[in-house]
């Protein structure tokens, strides 16, 4: 994903290295040669040169630059007429940014050149001539990559804002959907209830009745007890239909259901799985039902992908105030644990019923739950 | 005021009886052991052919020359030679260059002209003192030059000198300098350990977390340990001068410069290549350099000029640049290359510190 | 007030969060206790309160200020005694606080005084000219202390003060933490001594693995565990105990009586305390008691509960 970044400040420091480099080879074979004087001077310059770059604030690299100048002016006077080719470079860098169109900086760079000995004219135009065109054509892309970058930047932001927004919005959906199932099995389940009471009331009404009149009207009381013998008979089929919508509901939620995403991995994946519990497993809400079985399926992949592990448990565990689930295998681990998505998407979880995730990989990968439960 | 407050806690460190031990007793004993035992090598027998001169007379009638061989005997120069030459001075020059003889001087009516091998410096600068004074007796003027061995261009410059006391250093006095310019050096090792010590006593935790920024607190150790060394070598030079009687020349106050730059020199390399090499490493990356330096750099005796292995080395040990100057100094009452070599010090240390400064601003802690 | 309040904080190296999006208020006045083991990321934290390391995301805030914008008030008001002792050996006790009380902008007497005064908080007023190499580890790790207080900084935060010293010396720094909290300092301490937490903290954070993943009293965070403890008592004769008098002990959740072993076991509430009752009932009933055990979960419990770790192995 990271992109190599090219640092003009850098392109820019090695130009002048160059250019020293030149000047002191020239230097050295030059007449004069290489004094002590010139070697000092030349590292006294190179700590100006690095005090300037390393300054943050621009007046003070600007004054940096300036000193360079003067102290290369006098050098150039006093040592060798050489040294006035690292001129050019250090103009720009002091002038550029205050000039708006880059042509009269040519000029100025150029302007040294009438102090100079004849024999450096031309060494000296072209010095000069090099560094205007690297620099201006370097400072353009600088612009340019700095626009560039922010735009990205802010495109980046953007992305992962939306990215992050879809994300909630799914979660919540399918929170929302799960929900509402939740609602409509309990609304019906209210509701056959309802009617169970309602008939058997019903029979219940039509026995008494039977009770009254059996002295005094046999037949008639036979009659009201096969209605109530009927009124019963559809009552039980009501319950026993009540049971039958019941029945998946209950495999669905809880213990039972993790024994079976329990079973169903370790039959398609080999691995020894292993569920246990303590606690009143009662007082889990269906909400923190649905999303201890995610991060547990989520915990199962992530070991099926990095763990290398033979074996798996999950255990759940009812404290007073605090349900804590964790999987655990006994594969490599890690010393350190980088998050991945599922991680995340395992952390925002939890921290919706406001709890935590914890993944520890010292001895073997192990991921911990800990959501807080209202105190019975 | 925070940079105050650390730099005299650093100075506190004078209390250290083992720092006391190797900072004054160390240096002082060596100048002692040096100084006598190695003594030899500083008398005349021995030095017979150490310093051989050249000299041509150029006067009309050879007044000069008899003049000369007068003077140099009355003087007694007992461990230089100087030996008439009659040809050419191109030719004389060639002698010079290929290291068979340390100069060449041609006496003129006029003025002396002294062209010295540049390996050979120390030698120079006593050579010329021997002919300032000889030139101050006949009110002559004496224009030397250091060529370079490429290019015997006379030099620009016409000095005049006046010499008092002795014109060479006895094995005491060149061990005086030598081996306080040493322990300067060392002091290098315990800049290394300037920030680690910090780091490794915990101490830079509370430093860091007290309300003073990193800068004050790397300025006010350096500049701490800067004055207590700067103590140090003030104490062990009265000491040579006043108990060995060591000659440390009359121009006290540039000896003093160019020691004052050796050591900001060790100190900040001590300091730039702790935080360029990584731990303990830095520890013995700095205790090669020292010893190299000091072995190149004629500390434990006298490096010859005679185009050995280590002769040729030893124009790179930071100890050759801070011993020639201060011979010129003490023997040549030359400042040019105390001049020099202080901004060869000086400029060293700037880059190091700059590269510290650099280095710590980047890190997390001190 | 809050005098330190940690905002989402986090601190990564490389992609490895060491503190991740950490959330806790201290308030004034309290003796805060972390609890995690090694590497769950209190030093991290620690350091970034005082300043030692940048802070990758979130915020800090000291008495209401964001540490990060106002590095200087954030410094003078904290005092850290570090894990490690932290002093110069070659300097005497006396000179070591003065140093680093000058450091937090004392001057002249009022730096002597504040000096003096610490070193006589920590015992030490007559060691004042004697160097730290002489000390005892308990001296040294009181000289620790003296050196983080004498600016009189509104949070202290100590980092093991105790490791390895005599109980003397220990009960000397017990004391002095509390004395110090009187005083009006707020305290945040961390230690690989449960007991020493359980003794001193107010309120306590157990951390893991760069989070919070739990908080409260000592009370709360027992609490998470279970809300019951059992007394155990042992008895000459168990028979012919009625256990229906002991259950009417309001408080009381089960009595259960084993004959063969000759002793009761009740459960009660764990906020109320009625051993003196249940021992009256017992007495009324005549029965002969030999000894009474009660058992609530410790710190140490909650701790292996819920990191599945125990504190001191780790």
């Amino acid at each position: 994903m990271r992109e190599r970044e090219i640092r003009p400040e850098n392109w820019s420091i090695i130009f002048k290295l160059v250019m020293l480099l030149y000047v002191t080879g020239s230097v050295y074979v030059s007449e004069s040669g290489l004094t002590n004087w010139y070697t000092a001077a030349i590292l006294l310059y190179i700590s100006m040169e690095l005090f300037s770059h390393i300054m943050r604030s621009a007046t003070l690299q600007r004054a940096g630059a300036a000193a360079s100048i003067l102290f290369i002016i006098t050098l150039s006077y006093e040592l060798n007429p050489m040294l006035a080719l690292l001129i050019p470079v250090n103009l720009h860098r002091l002038a550029g940014p205050l000039l708006r169109h880059p042509a009269p900086i040519l000029l100025l760079m150029m302007a040294p050149i009438l102090l100079l000995p004849k024999e450096l004219y031309a060494s000296y135009g072209l010095t000069a001539s090099i560094s205007y065109l690297f620099l201006t054509v370097l400072s353009a892309y600088t612009d340019k990559s700095k626009a560039y970058r922010s735009t990205l930047e802010a495109m980046r932001e953007e992305q992962y804002r939306l990215k992050k927004q879809l994300h909630e919005s799914m979660e919540h959906r399918r929170q929302s959907e799960y929900m509402f199932k939740l609602e409509e099995r309990n609304r019906l389940s209210q509701e056959i209830h309802d009617r169970i009471g309602h008939s058997m009331t019903g029979a219940l009404i039509q026995m008494e009745a039977a009770k009254r009149l059996y002295a005094t009207d046999a037949a008639r009381s036979a009659e009201l007890l096969q209605n109530a013998i009927h009124i019963s008979k559809e009552g039980i089929e009501q319950i026993r239909q009540v049971l039958k919508s019941m029945k998946p509901l209950k495999e669905q939620l809880g213990i039972n259901r993790m024994r079976l995403l329990a079973d169903e991995f370790a039959a398609t994946h080999e691995m020894e799985t292993q569920l246990t519990y303590e606690g009143n497993l009662d007082r889990i809400e269906p909400l923190h039902w649905h999303i201890i079985q995610q991060n547990v399926t989520e915990a199962l992949t992530n070991t099926v992908k990095y763990a290398e592990a033979t074996a798996v448990s999950i255990h759940i565990q009812v404290l007073h105030t605090m349900i804590k689930a964790s999987v655990s295998d006994n594969g490599t681990g890690a010393s350190k644990v980088i998050k991945g998505l599922g991680m995340i998407g395992m952390e925002e979880r939890t921290a919706a019923v406001g709890g935590k995730v914890i993944v520890d990989g010292s001895k073997g990968f192990a991921v911990t739950m800990l959501i807080p439960l209202a105190s019975a | 005021m925070n940079i105050w407050r650390i730099a005299v806690k650093e100075l506190m460190m004078f209390r250290d009886v083992k720092m006391l031990v190797f900072m004054l007793a160390t240096p002082v004993l060596l100048m002692l052991i040096m100084g006598s035992l190695l003594s030899s090598a500083f008398n005349g027998s021995v030095a017979v052919g150490d310093i051989r001169v050249l000299y041509s007379d150029h006067s009309e009638d050879g007044s000069i020359g008899a003049d000369w061989e007068l003077w140099l005997r009355q003087s007694g120069t007992e461990n230089m030679v100087f030996e008439k030459f009659e040809g050419s001075d191109a030719e004389a020059m060639e002698g010079v260059r290929d290291g068979s003889y340390s100069g060449y001087a041609a006496l003129n009516p006029s003025g002396f002209h002294y062209y010295g091998n540049s390996r050979s410096s120390i030698e120079n600068s006593m050579v010329s003192g021997i002919l300032s004074a000889f030139a101050d007796r006949y009110k002559l003027s004496i224009a030397g030059a250091e060529p370079e061995l490429e290019s015997m261009v006379p030099g620009s410059y016409v000095k005049e000198t006046r010499l008092k006391g002795s014109h060479m250093p006895a094995a005491m006095d060149y061990f005086a300098v030598a081996v306080t310019t040493m322990i300067i050096l060392y002091s290098a090792a315990t800049a290394g350990n300037l920030i680690d010590s910090e780091r490794t006593r915990n101490t830079a935790i509370r430093l860091l977390a007290s309300p003073i920024s990193k800068g004050e607190i790397f300025v006010g150790k350096i500049v701490g340990t800067m004055v207590l060394n700067a103590g140090f070598i003030a104490m062990i030079m009265l000491i040579s001068k006043y108990m060995y009687d060591a000659n440390w020349g009359d121009n006290l106050p540039m000896v003093w410069l160019v020691l004052l730059s050796e050591i900001a020199f060790a100190l900040s390399l001590g300091l730039g290549i702790s935080y360029i090499v990584k731990g303990k490493a830095s520890g013995i990356v700095i205790m090669t350099i020292i010893q190299l330096a000091c072995f190149f750099g004629g500390s434990y005796y006298r490096i010859e000029d005679n185009g050995d292995f280590v002769s040729m080395l030893a124009p790179y040990s930071p100890l050759t640049w801070s011993n020639e100057a201060l011979m010129d100094l003490i023997y040549g009452g030359e400042t040019g290359a105390a001049i020099t070599a202080s901004a060869l010090n000086l400029g060293v240390a700037a880059a190091m510190l700059l590269i510290s400064a650099v280095m710590m601003r980047r890190r997390e802690g001190l | 007030m809050n005098v330190l309040q940690l905002k989402k904080l986090t601190k990564k190296y490389g992609e490895f969060a060491a503190v991740d999006q950490l959330t806790l208020a201290v308030q004034e006045g309290e003796i805060f206790g972390l609890l995690g083991a090694n590497g769950a990321g209190k030093s991290t934290t620690i350091n970034m309160i005082a300043s030692l390391i940048p802070i990758t995301k979130g915020e800090i805030e000291l008495l209401g200020k964001n540490i990060a914008k106002n590095g200087k008030f954030a410094k003078s008001n904290i005092g850290i005694v570090p894990q490690e002792l932290a002093i110069y050996e070659d300097m005497t006790a006396y000179e070591n606080v003065r140093f680093f009380a000058g450091l937090y902008g004392l001057r002249g007497p009022e730096l002597k005084r504040r000096a003096e005064e610490a070193l006589a908080f920590t015992g030490l007023s007559d060691k004042h000219r004697s160097y730290p190499r002489d000390f005892s580890g308990g001296m040294k790790r009181r000289l620790n202390i003296a050196c983080a207080i004498a600016h009189r900084p509104k949070l202290i935060i100590m980092d093991e003060p105790t490791v390895g010293i005599d109980p003397h010396s220990r009960n000397y720094i017990l004391n002095s933490v509390r004395k110090l909290n009187e005083m009006g300092s707020t305290i945040i301490y961390t230690s690989h001594y449960m007991e020493e937490v359980e003794e001193l903290c107010t309120r306590i954070a157990i951390l893991d693995h760069g989070k919070v993943i739990a908080e409260g009293t000592k009370a709360q965070l027992k609490s998470i565990i279970t809300d019951q403890k059992e007394i155990r008592i042992d008895v000459r004769s168990a028979t012919g105990l009625d256990t229906r008098k002991l259950s009417e002990i309001a408080g009381v959740r089960t009595v259960t009586v084993n004959d063969e072993q000759n002793s009761v076991s009740i459960s009660t509430d764990a906020e109320v305390n009625i051993l003196n009752r249940i021992i009256q009932g017992l007495m009324a009933a005549d029965i002969e008691i030999r000894s009474v055990e009660e058992s609530q979960p410790s710190l140490e419990t909650v701790f292996l509960t819920l990191t599945g770790r125990s504190l001191r192995d780790s």
